[in-house]
């Protein structure tokens, strides 16, 4: 299957490789790498096909490389996939990377990169990056997991301090089963439950889109590792 | 007692599916009457007393109560109805005083504490006010039973069996009250019983049903009449004794015989006489019993039951 | 006939028989309380398991909402039980006491005596649920705090902080038509016999029974599934979907109240015209 995809993307890439991809990551990665942490105000917008909430409002805090806490005062929840994209993630370990061309999207240029992860670790197969020339930052994603499904990811940046950092992100995903347990203690249920559960198995797959939408960043604060110690430990469970 | 009638009952039958338990029964009672309603068990007393207490509709017939017909005017009759239906039933875990003021309630008269211990003081339950029922023997239920018959003041007291079950002294006490109620309150008693010497002593007119229906109706002072009585000879058993009897005048006062008992229809003055003649013709008299006509009656209805 | 009911509701309330389902509700809802507030923490993990891996989340789900909502949902479907156990008394038992002729020489008419009687019933089915709600809902709050509540209906819903008291307060009142249903059920059969013990065991046969009929799912039974009580009893659940099913939630509260009138209304035709024979 990888290799099929790498064939493909090859033979797309003798006629556009007039620009190396590397290079343009390893700009991007440069950009991002300014950012040491931050805290930022969030509200959250799911809308989901598995579950329904109203929207949320909490803070996140980064640390590079990769940590991140979310921190609420009612209850607040976020994908771990896609949102805070952070390259390095993606671009730590070795990878294939191929330039597939530009493409305009809403009278903007992006430049078009595939990356294929050699480490399976990751569990993405395949994932494409639109990357604005002008700020070096990835403005568009789109992965393909091993297990979970796929997702999309839309950043609009705002700049703070000559930082380019997210203002909006738009996750789409459409993720692999999920097992939501039926509701216990139903003596009384209602019958047509059952018809509706028997129905499509569609249903049972996690599918929608999350709007993040960010406000009052703070840069470079120099977080302590403290803050995610607690985030660690719910992760474990 | 007036020409007035309290209660007047025509025709009135029940039947359930396989049984008639009230036939055609025709009842009156009349304004200050203490009316004995007078049959053995089962012969369809309480079927009509719960008839006319609107707890059981009737097959047929009609009831009118106070001169108005007791259906259609069912609210305002009870009104003026105190009752005692078979053995006085309360709730249990109230006391005497809760009991009695919740059921005072249902009249609408005055339930205060004051008049509530009046009525229990009347029947000697002032002292246990506080007491559950539960705790009442059966006469103390009973007399309970009287003072919620008697609290909101009725024109008319209908008592089911109001001695049963009670000592002698109770049954004395109750019968003072009776009399009691009917001779100072003016109230109207009706009253069931399968005691016949009960009936006597208290009532004025009574009934005797049996069966469903009525057999004798009238003012106790002349269906119990010392004069009218039956004889019983016992005679030494020889077979011309009937032919001695059937020869003399005294053959059309035979009423009956069984066996060695002769059954004559006469004044108790004809006894010295009679016994005479048997003497002169040489018959044995074991004994003589002279017997009041309707208690040999009510006797035999009652299979023997106590009189 | 406000009297006739104050007459009605203090008999109910001086018998030892009504305060059962109180003790029982005062009895368990703290127990799982005490288990939630220890153990709670485990249901909200399981409950957001399937989606932990995907999601990362923060703040507490534990919370008096959540718990009012799960003792809720575990006890409603015994409190049938409790209701008739009084309403399966409320005529019989007069029958058995032999006071039905104490009461029914009164000059109130049947149809009074018994509406209030019913009424009585409803009173007592409400205060039971009160009961409940005040212990599981008002304590839970007072004890736990209030919070966005996580229901799995179908779906995960999280409502926020502030959507989630009036829906409690519509599925309490729904909660009161189906309990008013079950009373209304118990009532009738309290009419027909001279004891309670049974028509609680007839209720209760029935409630089973139809819960049975509605719970297998074969074609033949889904014919009749609209047409038993049991299948709309538990529709209080509707309140804590999103959107609300108005239309739904109306033509079930229609159903159950199309039985309590129907229950009502036999019970009395027969009631008025029976021979009191106890």
């Amino acid at each position: 299957m990888k290799k099929i995809i790498i064939f493909l993307l090859l033979t797309a890439v003798i006629y556009s490789q007039d620009k190396d991809p590397y290079e343009m990551l390893d700009r991007v990665k440069a950009k991002y790498d300014q950012i040491e942490d931050y805290e930022v105000d969030v509200t959250i917008s799911i809308d989901v096909n598995f579950l329904k909430m109203p929207d949320s409002k909490a803070k996140i805090f980064f640390k590079k490389p990769d940590k991140v806490r979310l921190k609420s005062e009612g209850f607040a929840m976020l994908p771990r996939n896609g949102v805070n994209f952070s390259p390095a993630a993606l671009l730590n370990g070795e990878y294939d990377a191929l330039y597939t061309g530009s493409e305009d999207i809403e009278g903007k240029q992006y430049e078009v990169v595939k990356v294929i992860p050699k480490n399976d670790s990751s569990g993405v197969i395949l994932t494409t990056l639109k990357i604005d020339p002008e700020n070096d930052v990835v403005s568009f994603v789109e992965s393909t997991t091993k297990n979970t499904g796929s997702f999309e990811v839309a950043v609009k940046y705002t700049e703070i301090d000559s930082y380019h950092l997210p203002q909006e992100v738009v996750l789409s995903f459409n993720m692999g089963d999920i097992h939501i347990p039926k509701a216990a203690a139903a003596q009384f249920d209602r019958g047509d439950d059952n018809e509706e559960e028997s129905g499509k198995d569609d249903k049972d797959k996690m599918k929608g889109t999350v709007r993040i939408f960010y406000k009052n960043y703070k840069v470079n604060i120099g977080l302590s590792d403290d803050i995610f110690v607690e985030e660690e430990k719910e992760m474990k469970k | 007692m007036s020409d007035e009638k309290v209660i007047e009952v025509k025709g009135l039958t029940k039947k359930y599916q396989n049984l008639t338990a009230v036939n055609n029964l025709d009842l009156n009672v009349y304004k200050g009457d203490v009316f004995g309603f007078l049959g053995p068990n089962g012969a369809g007393k309480s079927t009509t007393i719960r008839m006319l207490l609107t707890l059981i509709k009737p097959t047929a017939g009609d009831i009118k109560i106070f001169g108005k017909p007791l259906y259609a005017n069912r609210n305002e009759i009870m009104r003026k109805i105190g009752a005692i239906v078979e053995k006085p039933d309360f709730y249990m875990y109230l006391s005497a005083f809760k009991n009695i003021e919740l059921l005072g309630g249902l009249y609408g008269v005055d339930t205060s504490k004051k008049r509530l211990m009046e009525i229990l003081d009347t029947v000697g339950l002032a002292h246990r006010h506080k007491s559950k029922v539960k705790t009442f023997s059966h006469g103390m239920k009973q007399r309970l039973g009287i003072a919620q018959a008697l609290l909101h003041d009725p024109e008319l007291i209908i008592l089911d069996e109001p001695t049963t079950g009670l000592d002698p002294q109770g049954m004395k006490e109750i019968r003072e009250l009776i009399i009691m109620l009917s001779k100072e309150k003016g109230k109207t008693v009706f009253l069931s019983s399968h005691i016949l010497r009960e009936v006597e002593l208290i009532t004025d007119r009574m009934i005797i049903i049996n069966k469903g229906t009525t057999q004798i109706e009238g003012k106790v002072s002349e269906l119990l009449n010392a004069e009218k009585i039956t004889v019983t000879f016992e005679l030494e058993s020889s077979d011309s004794v009937e032919n001695v009897i059937a020869e003399s005048s005294w053959g059309n006062k035979l009423k009956a015989r069984e066996k060695n008992e002769f059954i004559f229809d006469v004044g108790a003055e004809d006894i010295p006489a009679m016994n005479s003649f048997f003497v002169e013709k040489g018959v044995n008299v074991s004994a003589i019993i002279p017997k009041r006509s309707l208690e040999e009656y009510f006797l035999k209805i009652t299979s023997g039951g106590a009189v | 006939m406000i009297n006739l009911i104050g007459f009605e509701l203090s008999k109910l309330f001086r018998k030892w028989r009504t305060y059962i389902g109180f003790l029982a509700i005062g009895v368990l809802v703290p127990i799982v309380q005490i288990v939630l507030h220890y153990e709670g923490d485990r249901f909200v993990n399981m409950a957001l398991r399937s989606v932990q891996q995907s999601f990362m989340f923060d703040g507490n789900l534990l919370n008096g909402y959540l718990i009012g909502y799960l003792i809720l949902q575990a006890l409603i479907i015994h409190i049938p039980f409790l209701i008739v156990l009084v309403g399966g008394d409320i005529l019989a038992g007069e029958a058995t006491s032999g006071t039905y002729r104490m009461l029914l020489i009164r000059p109130v008419s049947r149809f009074k005596i018994i509406t209030s009687k019913f009424i009585a019933g409803i009173i007592y089915t409400n205060a039971l649920l009160a009961f409940l709600a005040f212990m599981s809902l008002i304590m839970s709050l007072i004890i736990f705090g209030s919070g966005e509540l996580i229901v799995f209906e179908n779906i995960l819903y999280i409502f926020a902080t502030d959507d989630v008291f009036w829906r409690f307060g519509m599925a309490y009142g729904y909660a009161a038509l189906s309990m008013s249903t079950v009373f209304a059920l118990s009532f009738l059969f309290s009419s027909l016999v001279e004891n309670a013990i049974g028509p609680i065991v007839a209720t209760m046969a029935i409630i089973i029974i139809f819960a049975i009929l509605s719970a297998l799912n074969f074609d033949a039974l889904k014919v009749i599934r609209p047409y038993l009580f049991t299948n709309y009893i538990a529709d209080w659940r509707l309140f804590f979907r999103d959107p609300v099913e108005i239309k739904e939630v109306i033509n079930s509260g229609v159903v159950l109240v199309g039985h309590i009138v129907g229950l009502y209304a036999i019970t009395l035709y027969l009631f008025i015209k029976k021979d009191i024979l106890s």
